[in-house]
């Protein structure tokens, strides 16, 4: 399973390749806003940037895990809403995949 | 109109029928084809993987759709033909008739859309193919729930088609008349026959002509077509 650093230079490559692409400028951070009105990514950027983050870390753990699903979408506090978050999330399922 | 130059695509329900036929004819014109079915396969081709699979079962999709990926062969379509129908009147249909139906046609169809669309908007480049029926428009009595179903396949597969728009990935449906296989086996053939004297063109589909449609879809030149819904036999 790639380390939780490895991880999160997925999920960075994802943000810079999304913002390239849109010609944004977006600081990225561990506490950078996925989501919200602080957020430099649009509702549509999010889906994008999941589904590309998604196949990395597939790819890199040789998985398959979908990060939409149902108590990921319930919670309290979204997994969606930063990049720490976003990561910790892509932990939590691919060790749950592991697991099972 | 040239033919689709053979890439990669996943067809859905390939164990027999139509499914069987239509990797079939793909395999023959060079395509690599990705094939899936709760049965096994007797199929060994070395362009053709098969898994065995309910197509309802959101992590099996994924896991297909990641031998997709890791085979590092572009998909450029998918096909969804994998379908169930179940002949009988509202007021005798079984709860868990109804759930395995729509199990199949439709949570299976969205599932491998959305599966796919993952793998076809990086390339902005794809093509969704699903499986709608004139059972449709014809309100078919004794379908109740296969229509709302494919009514469901049809209306999904429009919407996505304007999510997708943007990035070069067209859904449409191919939507066929009753064609002899084991879907309709059970039917008899006075209804069937009832059925197709309602279609401009009266007589029976072949699997011909649901590839002549599906050999439209995945033409370049239909890179403009999306959330349509071709009625075969002509409604």
């Amino acid at each position: 399973m790639p380390t939780p650093d490895e991880l999160k230079s997925l999920l960075y490559e994802c943000i810079r390749e999304y913002a390239d692409q849109t010609g944004q400028t977006i600081e990225v951070a561990d506490e950078t806003p996925l989501l919200g009105p602080d957020s430099a990514i649009d509702s549509l950027g999010l889906v994008m940037v999941v589904t590309a983050y998604e196949a990395r870390v597939n790819e890199a753990a040789n998985a398959a895990v979908v990060f939409a699903n149902e108590s990921a979408m319930s919670r309290r506090h979204s997994p969606f809403r930063s990049v720490e978050a976003l990561t910790e999330y892509a932990q939590e399922l691919l060790s749950e995949a592991e697991a099972s | 109109m040239t033919d689709p130059t053979p890439q990669t695509m996943v067809v859905t329900g390939t164990s027999r029928g139509l499914g069987r036929s239509i990797v079939d004819y793909y395999l023959e014109r060079g395509w690599t084809v990705f094939g899936c079915a709760r049965g096994a396969s007797d199929l060994e081709h070395e362009r053709y993987t098969h898994t065995q699979l309910d197509v309802g079962d959101e992590r099996a999709v994924a896991a297909m759709f990641g031998l997709v990926r890791r085979a590092e062969k572009p998909l450029y379509a998918v096909l969804n033909n994998a379908g169930m129908a179940s002949m009988n009147h509202m007021l005798t249909t079984p709860g868990s008739t109804i759930e395995k139906l729509f199990r199949v046609n439709v949570l299976g169809t969205v599932l491998c859309s959305r599966e796919a669309a993952k793998l076809m908007v990086p390339r902005k480049q794809g093509r969704i193919v699903n499986f709608g029926s004139v059972g449709v428009p014809y309100a078919l009595e004794g379908e109740a729930a296969y229509v709302a179903s494919k009514a469901a396949v049809q209306a999904y597969t429009k919407t996505i088609a304007n999510e997708l728009g943007d990035y070069g990935v067209t859904a449409n449906n191919v939507s066929p008349n009753p064609i002899k296989t084991d879907l309709i086996a059970g039917v008899p053939e006075e209804k069937m026959q009832r059925l197709v004297n309602r279609q401009a063109i009266k007589r029976y589909g072949t699997v011909e002509d649901v590839l002549a449609a599906v050999d439209f879809l995945l033409a370049p030149e239909s890179s403009f077509i999306t959330g349509q819904t071709i009625y075969l036999g002509g409604p």
